[in-house]
Formats: C-alpha cells, structure tokens, sequence
C-alpha cells in the first residue's frame, strides 16, 4: 500500500523541497544541514524514501517536484502508520519485559478506573 | 579463563543470596519510595562487581571460596594443593577421606620426597616446588577441572552474544533515528518510532514520536527527564552489562527485570509527586494511550510504555507520600542489608589450646592428646609394622614436649641458642637459631629410627611387606628455650605433610 501520509519530519524535510525545488541534490544537502543538522546520508536516505513515494524524483542530480503540496494534500487518504522495525522481538525477550499487549478489554478497563479514581473521595 | 569463571560463580553465589534478601525486602518496603527499592539493587550491583569485599563478624553471606572447596579444585596459588596436610580446614571439612588421600606425600628411605596418588608412585622429586608443579598438572588433569573448562568457555559465548545483541540494537536505534529533528535542547521528534525513549549515555537525547498531542509531549517529556535527573541512562546499561556477565545465574535475570520495573515506578513517583488528583488521572491516561495495540510497542531502552502499564497506572492513582519513619525504616533495612551481605564472614579461628600454662593454635586436621609433658598430634603419619622399636610420638603427626633445662638439651650464648644435642635422633639438617617467636628458638630437622636393627629382622622375617613400612621418621624440631628458666618446648611436625614454612608458621602460636 502506497504510503502517502507524511510524519512531521518527512513534512519538514519535504516542505524544504517544495520551497526550494528546483535544487541539486547537493545544494539540498547543505539547506538540511543547516535547518535540521542532518548529515549528508540522512538527507539522500529519506529523499530516496520520498521519492519512492512518488512525491519528487532525483534525475541526475537534480531534485524536483511530481506534485505540488497542494495537490499531495488532496490525495491523503486513511492513515496507517509504517513501523519501520523489522519484525517483533524474540517471544523470550517480550515475555522477559513482561509487556503484555493489552487488549481492548484490558485497556478499556483500565481507562474506567482511571476515569472513577477519586469519585469515592 | 576457569579462574576468572569459578571466581564468578563465587561470587554469583554471594550475590545470590542477596538478591533473595532483596526480593523479600522489596515487598516488606511496599509503601517505601521506590527510589530505595533502586538503591537495594544497587547493594546487589555492588555485590556482583567487587571480588574483594571487607570482613566483618554481622557477615551472613557465603564463605568466598565456596565452589573450590565444594569440588576440591586447584586455587591459582596453589592453596588447596596439599590436600594431605589438612593445611585448609574448610577444605578438609568438606571433602571425604577418600579424596583427602587423593595426593599423598610419602617419605621413602632415601630421602627423596615421593608424590603418590592412589597408592602409586607419580612423581619423585627433592625440589618440593617442582613437586607442587607436579600435582598442580595432576589435579589440572582431573576431570572436574575438564568440567570446567567447558562451562568456562560456554559462559565467555554467552557473554559476547549478549553484549552483541546490545550493541546490535543499539546501533539499530542510532540509525533509526538519524532522520529526526530538533525541538528543544536534547529532545528530538522522529517519524519511524512508536514510543518515546532515550538513547545515549553520555550525552543522552529523548526521542519522540511524531505523532504525540501536547499533552503526550509534556507528560512524556517530564517523565524522561526524571529519568536523566536520576542518570537512569547510565545505570540500566551497567545493569544489563552486569547481566552479561552474570547470564547463567536466572536470579539476575529476576533482579534485572525487576530493577528495570523499579526504575520505571521510581520515575512516575518523582514525575507525580507533587500532582493533584487531575493531573494524575492526564498522566495516567498517557501511559495508556502508549498501550493501544494499534501502535506496535517498540522495545526500547527506557521506552516509557514498556513496564507493565496497568501496575503503574495504580501506583500513580494510589500514590500517596511516604511518611517520614517509612523512609527511615527503609533506610535502616538497607544498612542492615549491606552490613551483613557485603560482607564477607571471618575466616573461623581456631580455638586456642593449652598445654599446662603453655598455649598454641591446633594445626588444621590434627588432634590432640594431652598428658603432662607431652602432648601428641595423631592421626599417625608414619607407619610401623608391630615389630617396631619406637615411641609413639615418633610415627605421630607432631608432638609438643616439655623439658627441663637442667637436662643436657644444649647452650645458649648472648640470649639466642647455640646449639641442640641429638640424643636419639640423627640430624639431618641444623637451621640454626630462630628469631621472632615468643622465645629464643633453634630449628633442626631430624630423623628417627622405628626399627632397632633386630626389630627390622623380626619385622621382615614375620613376612611383612616391607614397601609398606618406614623405617624413619623425620621431624622438623624446634626447641624454644629462655635464658635462666626451668622449662623448656621441643615443638615437632613430620616433614612428610609440613615444609619449614609451615613448621615456623605454626610455632608463631605457640606462647608460654
């Protein structure tokens, strides 16, 4: 599934872009540098990740826009949220941190005491 | 390695204990601050990191050389060589007398010094340091030292696998959120994590998801920050290494999980101390909103939703301030707790015996057999067949005999003695006079014949097996005279178990 949604870093970073698109990937590298103190592989390894997503493209050295922001927002659809480890923890290490996944139940009934805590007072 | 692996397990042991101690005193302290359930597992760091600890008499804790003296193993200086001697007492408590004869000194005719295990020669040698050498390799060859050099080196794996495993995560985390930016002095947000934490040791940053309301942020933010007040980011990682190297132990995998839990309680303490009812009930609903299954907890160091979220919820809601004498009387545990367990136990003395008005230290393993002049050391370490000609102090461990001055034992010159007579005995080495003890001392090594010449016809005529039997007896004899009094000692022990040093070891006790 196409991630379209961007986390506030990713919409910092992109915003920088669309400000300054079009830009060589290097003078880009020195704005990130500069705004955010990202090192030069950080900056190249999320502009690969958005340009994966179809928002820009690096063609030959230089960065531009396939849409405005204007038109990324309007294509937003349902968030979900990419978690970006790979893969759960060894069963014996969850169970040794003893962090149960709460179900719905638990948490709804967790929420209930938190809610009436202090009501008998 | 097996050294530093048995030294570990000693250690262990001790910390063990403590760690039971703990467990128990966390729950007797319930309504105490957690910040003293943390520094209990400090007491137990403490224990696992010092090899050496101070001696005191409030000492509960297991003597430090419990598992040499459980399988009768070699000590790096050779202290539980001489097995025979009884040079060791706990040594010889612990074992049976089968393994007590397992390295034998046996004396022989010529003289030379002979190292027997099982009743066969194994080593012959004049030079008792080479002899050492020797039965090191020997009891280095037995199996329960193989055993443990195996274990040993399963131990080292486990180590590197785990401090791996750290290492590997932590980089995986540096690189995870390289991609974040700034929001205040050392609080980063990141787009790729699902839960708060903080990376870092000596220059820790708090990272946070991007996703996180401003009510998220501020509880978030407070409650990481107690933990960097309380240097959280140092102490967890040290734990963890101490895990490490303790890993074959399951009661530090208990106290860990259970420091971590304690450290995460004592951060929500300090964050909601001073909070009214409301202001708890917003934070304990932040703790929750990290719980929703929707988001896939990420464990991290020092992840804020990671210790069992429902306890913690209750601890904030009923967290009521400790009263004054609490905090004391947990004070007090605590003192307690490490005066008796990072301790270690004196080593038992032995108790003092006397001979008349004379007093001394009872060598380790020996008994002793009181009568007026003399006092003899049994067991017997000499063996005679029942043709023979001597005394019984003569085959016996060791003797103390009185004497008095006006006998022919020998001169005194300028306070020191001069020189000793042999009556019955042979000396085979004169030492000269000693200094340093309670008298004027003068050492000789001598031996004594078991057998007149017609004794030792009728022995070897009676069929006996002659290998079986000594002939000599030879002893280290110090005699201990002061100018102008009556009485004089004559202290003895048989070369065959003591060497010279044990022997003026031993006489340092002896007082009259």
């Amino acid at each position: 599934m196409e991630e379209l949604r961007l986390g506030a870093v990713e919409s910092q970073f992109a915003d920088i872009i669309w400000n300054e698109e079009p830009v060589s990937s290097g003078e880009l590298v020195k704005v990130c540098e500069k705004e955010l103190g990202w090192k030069k592989s950080t900056t190249y390894t999320m502009l690969k990740r958005l340009c994966e997503r179809g928002i820009f493209q690096n063609e030959k050295g230089t960065v531009t826009a396939l849409m405005t922001k204007a038109e990324f927002s309007a294509a937003q659809s349902e968030k979900f949220v990419e978690d970006t480890f790979e893969g759960s923890l060894p069963a014996f290490f969850a169970a040794f941190t003893t962090r149960k996944k709460l179900s719905k139940e638990e948490i709804e009934e967790i929420r209930q005491m938190i809610d009436s805590y202090g009501e008998e007072q | 390695m097996e050294g530093i692996f048995v030294k570990l397990l000693n250690m262990s042991i001790s910390a063990s204990v403590l760690i039971l101690i703990a467990v128990l005193l966390r729950g007797v302290l319930r309504r105490s601050p957690k910040w003293i359930h943390c520094l209990l597992w400090g007491l137990v760091a403490v224990r696992l990191v010092c090899p050496f600890s101070i001696e005191s008499r409030f000492s509960l804790a297991p003597q430090m050389d419990f598992v040499e003296v459980k399988l009768g193993m070699q000590g790096e200086d050779g202290r539980y060589l001489n097995l025979a001697t009884g040079a060791n007492k706990a040594l010889n408590d612990n074992l049976d007398d089968a393994q007590n004869r397992n390295l034998a000194h046996g004396g022989n005719a010529d003289g030379q010094n002979t190292w027997k295990k099982a009743g066969n020669t194994i080593g012959s040698d004049a030079n008792e340091a080479s002899l050492c050498a020797a039965a090191k390799r020997i009891n280095n060859d037995s199996s329960e030292w193989k055993y443990m050099g195996i274990l040993s080196w399963t131990w080292f794996v486990g180590v590197v696998l785990l401090l791996g495993y750290a290492a590997i995560r932590y980089l995986r985390f540096r690189k995870n959120v390289q991609a974040s930016i700034r929001i205040r002095d050392g609080i980063y947000v990141c787009d790729n994590i699902r839960t708060p934490f903080i990376l870092g040791v000596i220059r820790p940053g708090i990272y946070l998801p991007s996703d996180m309301d401003e009510v998220q942020t501020d509880n978030v933010i407070a409650h990481e920050r107690a933990h960097l007040s309380r240097l959280d980011q140092v102490w967890k990682p040290l734990g963890y290494c101490l895990l490490a190297v303790y890993w074959f132990n399951p009661l530090c995998w208990l106290a860990y999980v259970l420091f971590c839990r304690d450290m995460e309680l004592a951060c929500d303490e300090k964050v909601i101390r001073d909070m009214d009812t409301e202001d708890k009930k917003v934070y304990s609903r932040v703790l929750l909103s990290f719980s929703d299954p929707s988001h896939r907890i990420a464990a991290g160091p020092l992840a804020f939703g990671e210790i069992g979220v429902k306890k913690r919820i209750q601890s904030v809601l009923n967290y009521r301030k400790p009263a004054f004498w609490m905090v004391g009387l947990a004070i007090l545990a605590l003192v307690v707790t490490s005066l008796c367990f990072l301790t270690n136990p004196k080593a038992a003395n032995d108790p003092a015996q006397t001979m008349g008005t004379a007093e001394y230290q009872l060598p380790d393993g020996l008994e002793a057999e009181n009568a007026d002049d003399l006092t003899i050391f049994t067991p017997n370490v000499y063996k005679v067949g029942s043709e023979a000609s001597c005394a019984d102090d003569r085959i016996s461990a060791g003797y103390i005999q009185k004497f008095n001055t006006t006998d022919d034992w020998g001169t005194m010159k300028d306070g020191k003695i001069e020189q000793v007579y042999s009556d019955n005995h042979s000396t085979v080495e004169d030492y000269g006079s000693i200094d340093g003890l309670c008298a004027p001392g003068y050492l000789v090594k001598v031996d004594y014949d078991l057998y007149s010449a017609a004794a030792l016809e009728k022995e070897k005529n009676k069929g006996t097996d002659m290998s079986e039997i000594d002939t000599t007896g030879q002893y280290w004899l110090l005699y201990l005279v002061r100018e102008n009094e009556e009485t004089g000692y004559i202290l003895a022990l048989n070369t065959k178990n003591y060497t010279k040093e044990d022997m003026l070891a031993w006489a340092q006790s002896f007082q009259f």
